[in-house]
């Protein structure tokens, strides 16, 4: 049987007063690709912030119910913060490496973990980069700024640096939507590549991209979980009306 | 909720085209049946001579269907929907050979006329257009209701030409003068059937648009 | 299509009008900066930047008001800058934007940035001078008059406060130009929040941090009220060698030649040296600072 990485029941997200996530039941496969599909302002972003707490640097969010992982609810009172996003990584829908060489940016998450030894660190780190399919391009230039690279590689070099703490979850916020699509499809390449190793969650606005690269698709709506599945039962017969009115583009 | 979508429009102008072509086929088969029948070889003549527009419809509807997935990368019930219109198409135009292929065998038999009517082609014929009216009928409705007349006529249409292709093989081993005739009659009859099985695939296709379900070689499958 | 010639008249008049007002600006520049040059450039050498003054400030050298200066805006930013930086830390990392001690400390920087400087030197008299110095002698020295008095300690000190909303808001400007998004990549890596503030933002944003301190140091240099109750002397013969040793300024120096020499007219070329001398320091403190902000925003835009 499949293992179930991340399992969310009944979970409920206030943004002040306002109701962002409703009762969201999901179970999500662990070294599976799931995406999150749905218009702005549904609940996916915010949905994936909940489970590595990045939620809890916003003022005024409250969340109810259990999120999971590994079995353990994250936001329990002993959870360790710091130890969970260790575990569950992030990449950002702006690619945004840090004003440091393109070593320094992968080598950051393990030198805070105390991770020193330049030897083990290099080791680290070309793993990390040869994970994220950027060593051949970057590995002459190591101590170069990471600024100076194109969109596309310093998204990868994020994927990079997220590698690099060696999480089991990777969640992505829209990783291409910035990027010309040569880069997306390396990204979305890479991405196929990785659930291997990781579980991967990721939002995209782009169908296609879910549907090119994501095993389930979760459909959201107006802080609902509408329908979650196999993607192509999702992209060749949804369930709901819902579901099919935003996949095939009649939604207003 | 709801929005317009250029796609729409699109996918409106494939559906008239699909019904255009199955009411073209329907009556290119009717009019095969009626040459037969009747022993017209002017109406037979007309059929051999239609075959170019359906030809025309087909290639336009393949065309269309083309640009919808280049340009329009359809998915769910769009993506079931030119599937299998794709599909219908092809169905349809099979169909439509086959028709001009029973047209063409009519001339050949003129001094049998009495012979082919006692043997019952008739009924087959009779009963092929019911089945093909249905065809048209659902392709234009995707009433899921009409499927189940069709499996039924189709499958009668089926057993009838069975029949009747036993009564003529007895007849070619009294009469063996008969065998020319008897052979083109035998291959109109497999023409016939082969117009049911297509309008099978057509009410399967169908099922897949409004259901998502893959009904074709459930049998087999089973 | 054809021009109207009122309007034309009134265009002309208008743009006549704010040209002059923009010229008149650039004059008063030009005519300040060429009278401080032509006066003071014949003064300025080895020996007048070196020296001690002579002859009742007639003759020789300004040495003790260079570097007196120089070392009132070192203690003075070694106090401000830290004290600037942990508060502009405070305000941008961790009070949340609209608390009330957020507004509350918004609030007492925009005030303390308003407070006419002469208002500093009084409270640095009564604070620094009259309340601790007078409390460390009595406590530590039994009463001997040493913290007591006017001093360069406490004179930087009260610079400090003045200069402290300058290098608050400047810092805080430079950590808000570090993008949210490097927060929560680091964040999101794991690390805690001093460990992204300590390896991320402050790191980010430390040419800001320096054009904040350059620009309280330009500001410091050139102000005398101040300091004028707490530390600063008409002349010392020794330079200042303990924090409890008076000490002389650049600007005091200035304003002592002109109202309070025994010969005005024989200290005037000094004093056009020691003007350009002060102005020469303000102007590269605020070159320096510019340029600073400006690379900040290349990379900004980077």
């Amino acid at each position: 049987m499949i293992h179930e990485k991340i399992h969310t029941e009944n979970m409920f997200l206030h943004y002040g007063s306002k109701l962002a996530l409703n009762d969201i039941s999901i179970q999500i496969p662990e070294k599976k690709v799931t995406a999150f599909i749905g218009p702005s302002g549904c609940g996916k972003s915010t949905f994936l912030r909940s489970l590595n707490r990045m939620n809890d640097l916003i003022d005024g969010v409250k969340i109810e119910g259990k999120i999971l992982i590994d079995e353990i609810n994250i936001y329990d009172k002993n959870i360790d913060v710091v130890t969970l996003r260790k575990k569950v990584g992030m990449v950002f829908q702006k690619s945004n490496p840090f004003a440091k060489s393109i070593y320094e940016n992968v080598a950051y998450g393990p030198r805070i973990n105390g991770v020193n030894d330049r030897k083990q660190l290099d080791e680290i780190v070309e793993t990390a980069l040869k994970n994220a399919a950027i060593w051949e391009e970057v590995k002459d230039r190591m101590n170069d700024s990471a600024m100076g690279l194109s969109g596309g590689q310093q998204q990868r070099l994020c994927i990079a640096r997220t590698l690099a703490v060696n999480p089991e979850i990777v969640l992505m916020d829209e990783p291409a939507s910035a990027l010309d699509p040569l880069s997306t499809s390396k990204i979305e390449e890479l991405i196929v590549q990785l659930k291997e190793k990781y579980t991967i969650v990721i939002v995209t606005h782009n169908m296609q991209q879910a549907a090119r690269i994501s095993d389930l698709t979760a459909f959201f709506y107006l802080g609902e979980l509408i329908e979650f599945d196999k993607t192509k039962k999702i992209f060749t017969n949804p369930e709901k009306k819902q579901t099919e009115d935003y996949i095939t583009g009649r939604f207003g | 909720m709801e929005t317009y979508r250029i796609f729409d429009s699109e996918l409106e102008k494939l559906s008239q085209k699909v019904i255009q072509m199955c009411s073209q086929v329907e009556q290119q088969v009717n009019n095969a049946l009626a040459a037969l029948k009747e022993y017209d070889l002017v109406l037979a003549k007309k059929v051999v001579n239609s075959d170019t527009e359906i030809d025309t419809l087909d290639v336009k509807i393949d065309k269309l269907c083309q640009k919808i997935f280049a340009l329009q990368a359809p998915v769910a019930s769009d993506l079931r929907y030119i599937l299998s219109a794709l599909k219908i198409n092809n169905d349809l135009e099979r169909i439509g050979d086959h028709a001009v292929n029973i047209a063409k065998r009519v001339a050949p038999l003129s001094e049998y006329r009495q012979l082919i009517s006692e043997l019952g082609v008739d009924q087959v014929s009779a009963q092929t257009s019911l089945l093909f009216s249905d065809v048209l009928q659902l392709v234009k409705t995707h009433d899921l209701k009409i499927c189940q007349e069709i499996y039924q006529r189709s499958a009668s249409v089926k057993e009838g030409c069975h029949e009747v292709a036993d009564q003529i093989l007895n007849e070619m081993m009294q009469q063996s003068e008969i065998v020319v005739v008897a052979s083109n009659i035998l291959i109109i009859l497999n023409l016939i059937e082969r117009i049911a099985g297509y309008s099978n695939n057509i009410a399967e296709s169908i099922t897949f648009v409004v259901d998502g379900e893959i009904v074709k070689h459930r049998k087999n499958l089973q | 299509m054809i021009k109207s010639f009122k309007k034309d008249i009134k265009g002309i008049l208008i743009e006549g009008v704010t040209l002059s007002a923009a010229l008149l600006i650039i004059a008063i520049v030009v005519v300040m900066i060429t009278v401080i040059v032509i006066g003071g450039k014949e003064q300025i050498s080895w020996d007048f930047l070196t020296k001690f003054p002579e002859d009742g400030m007639t003759k020789g050298g300004i040495f003790p008001a260079i570097y007196g200066t120089a070392l009132l805006v070192i203690i003075m930013s070694v106090a401000a800058v830290p004290f600037g930086t942990i508060t502009a830390i405070y305000l941008t990392e961790y009070a949340k934007e609209n608390s009330i001690i957020a507004k509350t400390i918004r609030f007492a920087v925009r005030t303390l940035a308003v407070i006419p400087s002469i208002i500093y030197g009084l409270f640095g008299l009564g604070f620094f001078i009259k309340f601790v110095g007078t409390q460390m002698d009595s406590t530590f020295l039994g009463g001997q008059l040493k913290w007591g008095q006017p001093n360069i300690l406490w004179a930087s000190l009260t610079m400090a406060l003045l200069t402290l909303p300058v290098v608050i808001v400047s810092v805080e400007e430079a950590l808000k130009t570090v993008p949210k998004d490097l927060r929560a990549a680091s964040l999101a890596l794991g690390a805690t929040k001093w460990q992204t503030i300590w390896k991320v933002v402050i790191p980010g944003s430390i040419s800001g941090i320096m054009t904040g301190t350059i620009l309280a140091v330009s500001r410091g240099a050139g102000e005398v009220a101040p300091i004028l109750f707490t530390g600063v002397a008409y002349y010392v013969a020794t330079l200042p060698a303990s924090l409890s040793d008076q000490f002389m300024v650049l600007g005091y120096h200035i304003y002592v030649m002109t109202t309070q020499s025994a010969n005005v007219d024989k200290t005037m070329p000094i004093q056009f040296g020691t003007t350009l001398v002060l102005l020469a320091l303000t102007f590269i403190l605020n070159i320096s600072a510019i340029i600073l902000r400006y690379r900040i925003r290349q990379k900004k835009t980077d």
